[in-house]
């Protein structure tokens, strides 16, 4: 079940929400659990058992974690790891139904909660660890299936939470909801705009690319192709990671940022400060930073960023693209860093170059997983040898005016100040209607494409 | 009420919730289809004795967690609807083209030696021809005099109604074969055009992506030098063609019965017959998906299409000039599927494969002798 399915949309979540408020405030966090089950169970019934058992284990070593045991912490974050991999390569060499739907991302969940409950030296006060929060924190359906990877801390946040002082004023209370209800959509239907109406389009064009063959693809359609998909990847998940911040605002939980408009980046290292900022996050706090950092000398900074990287790499993928990918990133990565500690002119042209040419190229890599097509592929990008296929020649002047207006918007949504405006003004009548546009549009789109099961248009 | 209070968002949101429960969100979508659509997918079910019947696997395929960047619900949509933007179709090509002097290739090939494959390939086609009546054309027809019958009958007010002596012939006609032909499709029949320079430069497409039975004619597509026009507007103009290849019904596979379909084909070609005197019309059958492909869909797999196809043969008619071409034989695995090497995606053919549906089409022209069946 997607953020888009309009059985969830228009049926879990509203009447979730309506359950939700009028439960008493006692009963939320179980409802949250509850919730999160059968959201888990209509997108993967098959794996709800051990979304479940891996809840409870990590609970009964959290506990001791907690209590400030070693022991317990390394045996729990050896069993996540060795799960994560297992399903990872089960899932990429025997069967893609062996890994779970949302597995990489709530076991980093748990991980990133064991090491975020391990007492601090200092005497801190120990965390208190509550079951059924735990349980909610770790399958809390809003992230559940993509993210973003949210911090305990985060969560303690949330104002399901708390305990709720007995408000008296009924009008009071509903006015509290309301408006957070109506922030969360101000949030969400962006992001619904952006995945429906830019990516789930663009994502046509690429598999129409991969349709024709890739040796049969101009050279100018291949840049296209690169740009295309480099956009699709970022409104996918921009557009994904929007909606599920807007749910997680329905429920009362703080806003989780997760992108940060990485095309305005200076720089490859700044890009990924802005690109799935939580998972950068998680390899920051939890890898880098432990390891060393960049304060021990240069070679203990190469060395600590070429592991993150490729952690980076297999947690995306265990297939060689991912490393390759990986390995291309954290190459623009150290020729940044070696530039900047030269105070070299030469950076800023060097960064945005990075971004704006070499990140999409990065993306074709991470997108084809078969070495061989991949290896097409660049070759069509770079022409130095004929990879003989026969090529339309009006195919790009075709795939551009099919796609051009989706191109357009994709490009304007790319400069911050275009969503920063929108999102600081959301209260202006014109803003408003602009998103009730857009939702509707959305809605219309999503029909259009493949929910309908009378609807197949797309030959 | 105080102005930050106010949820126009919320309210918008809570009705269109209300008028989905209500809806369903299918104004478009009238009762009576999808009750069409229900009896459609009976009679699917029922149909399991269709010898290339498709493994039915589980409706429900589920969303894969997508690699993270993009998220596991990015996945849910197999294609996107592409259906609004306009696809390249091919404009119409200017008029009077050579008609090529070798319009028939392999002259030395005699007319004996092609009468006994004449014979075997009427069978396989579903045509029911007189058997007496072939061999006496077949005795008088020759490359070189398909020529003259090309030349002669360009003419539009020298129609012959008489199809009966229109053959099949077996060897490879040349390119210029095509050179009054014109095609009709969906995007199918648009790569067609794209990936198969040879037959793009002779034949004429009128082919667009998401094109339908029902919408073929009267939606206004071709780009052409006054604008777009209909297929039904351009077949009319004085141009008259001397085949017409159809590939349709991918896209509508999903609606309708086997029964309706072949109904709304008979009046498309009846329309077209009307328009085009002089042309003769093959069918070319719904080309087949992959097994991979079919296997995961309810709608498009192998079993419907061949039960649409075989409701599109009956329409078959070489006594009205219509034909029916099985081009799946040419690009059939040995399963009745299409052969997945050919194919990405499942449903296109790639690039490099649209030469097999090409070489298919050349090997298996109709033509008609000299004289003409009916006046031998």
């Amino acid at each position: 079940m997607s953020f888009t399915d309009f059985n969830f949309l228009f049926r879990f979540l509203p009447v979730f929400l309506i359950v939700f408020y009028l439960a008493p405030a006692k009963a939320r966090v179980c409802l949250l659990i509850l919730g999160s089950y059968l959201f888990y169970a209509a997108a993967d019934p098959r794996y709800v058992l051990l979304l479940a058992v891996l809840s409870f284990l990590n609970y009964l070593f959290g506990r001791s974690v907690a209590g400030g045991s070693r022991a317990a912490f390394f045996t729990a974050v050896s069993v996540d790891l060795i799960a994560l991999l297992a399903a990872k390569y089960a899932g990429q060499y025997v069967d893609s139904i062996l890994l779970p739907v949302g597995m990489s991302f709530y076991l980093f969940r748990m991980l990133s909660w064991l090491c975020d409950i391990r007492p601090s030296g200092d005497g801190e006060a120990k965390r208190e660890i509550r079951f059924t929060e735990t349980l909610a924190y770790f399958a809390f359906f809003p992230q559940l299936l993509s993210g973003p990877i949210m911090r305990v801390g985060d969560f303690e946040r949330a104002s399901f939470r708390k305990e709720a002082p007995k408000e008296r004023r009924l009008r009071k209370k509903f006015r509290d909801v309301f408006a957070r209800l109506e922030n969360g959509l101000a949030v969400f239907i962006p992001g619904l705009a952006f995945k429906t109406l830019l990516a789930d389009h663009l994502r046509s064009m690429w598999e129409a690319l991969y349709g024709i063959g890739y040796e049969s693809i101009s050279t100018p359609l291949a840049w296209l192709g690169a740009y295309s998909y480099s956009m699709e990847l970022y409104y996918d998940f921009w557009g994904y990671s929007l909606m599920a911040a807007g749910i997680g605002i329905m429920l009362g939980a703080p806003m989780i940022e997760n992108f940060r408009h990485p095309y305005a980046a200076a720089g490859v290292g700044d890009f990924y400060r802005r690109w799935h900022m939580t998972l950068g996050f998680f390899f920051r706090d939890y890898v880098y930073i432990p390891l060393g950092g960049s304060r021990k000398g240069w070679l203990v900074t190469v060395r600590n960023l070429a592991i993150v990287w490729l952690l980076t790499g297999i947690w995306h993928g265990v297939t060689l693209n991912y490393l390759l990918w990986a390995g291309l990133v954290l190459f623009m990565i150290l020729l940044e860093k070696a530039l900047a500690d030269r105070r070299s002119g030469l950076l800023p042209l060097v960064g945005r170059v990075h971004v704006l040419l070499f990140i999409p190229i990065t993306w074709v890599i991470f997108a084809i997983p078969d070495a061989e097509r991949l290896k097409t592929y660049l070759l069509r990008l770079f022409p130095i040898v004929s990879t003989g296929g026969v090529v339309y020649d009006g195919d790009f002047v075709k795939y551009l005016i099919t796609y051009g207006i989706y191109l357009l918007f994709s490009l304007v949504f790319l400069v911050p100040c275009v969503y920063d405006y929108l999102r600081h003004h959301r209260r202006n009548p014109i803003v408003t209607i602009l998103l009730v546009i857009l939702f509707v549009m959305s809605l219309v789109s999503v029909s259009r494409a493949g929910d309908n099961p009378f609807l197949y248009l797309q030959f | 009420m105080a102005k930050r209070d106010r949820c126009p968002l919320l309210i918008i949101a809570a009705a269109a919730a209300v008028v989905y429960t209500l809806t369903g969100f299918q104004p478009g979508f009238p009762a009576s289809m999808v009750q069409a659509e229900e009896k459609a997918s009976v009679a699917a079910s029922s149909a399991a004795r269709e010898k290339q019947a498709a493994p039915t696997a589980d409706g429900n395929a589920e969303e894969r967690q997508a690699k993270a960047p993009s998220p596991a619900d990015s996945a849910a949509k197999a294609g996107q609807e592409t259906g609004t933007a306009a696809s390249a179709a091919q404009g119409t090509k200017p008029e009077s083209k050579p008609a090529a002097s070798a319009a028939a290739p392999e002259a030395k090939q005699g007319a004996e030696s092609a009468a006994p494959e004449e014979k075997q390939e009427t069978k396989s086609a579903g045509l029911s021809v007189a058997d007496a009546k072939q061999e006496m054309i077949t005795r008088t027809m020759t490359p070189s005099g398909y020529v003259r019958t090309l030349r002669q009958d360009r003419v539009p007010t020298a129609l012959k109604s008489d199809w009966s002596s229109y053959r099949r012939y077996d060897a490879p006609v040349d390119a210029s074969y095509f050179s009054d032909a014109l095609f009709i499709g969906d995007s199918r029949t648009v790569g067609l055009s794209e990936y198969c320079p040879d037959l793009d430069e002779q034949a004429t497409f009128y082919s667009k992506v998401s094109l339908t039975v029902k919408a073929a004619l009267d939606k206004a597509f071709v780009n052409t030098e006054d604008g777009k026009k209909s297929v039904d507007e351009l077949l009319s103009d004085e141009r008259q063609f001397r085949k017409i290849y159809v590939m349709l019904g991918i896209n509508e596979i999903g609606g309708g019965t086997a029964e309706s379909f072949r109904e709304d084909y008979g009046t498309m070609l009846k329309r077209i017959r009307e328009k085009q005197p002089a042309a003769i019309i093959i069918i070319q059958s719904i080309m087949h998906v992959t097994a991979k492909k079919g296997s995961g869909d309810r709608h498009i797999n192998n079993t419907r299409i061949n039960e649409r196809n075989a409701a599109i043969a009956e329409l078959a008619d070489p006594e009205q000039g219509i034909f029916y071409l099985d081009i799946n034989e040419a690009l059939d695995d040995g399963n009745g599927d299409l052969d997945a090497a050919l194919s990405f995606d499942g449903v296109h053919l790639k690039a490099a494969s649209y030469q097999l549906w090409y070489d298919y089409l050349r090997t298996h022209a109709y033509v008609s002798p000299p004289s003409g069946g009916g006046d031998a």
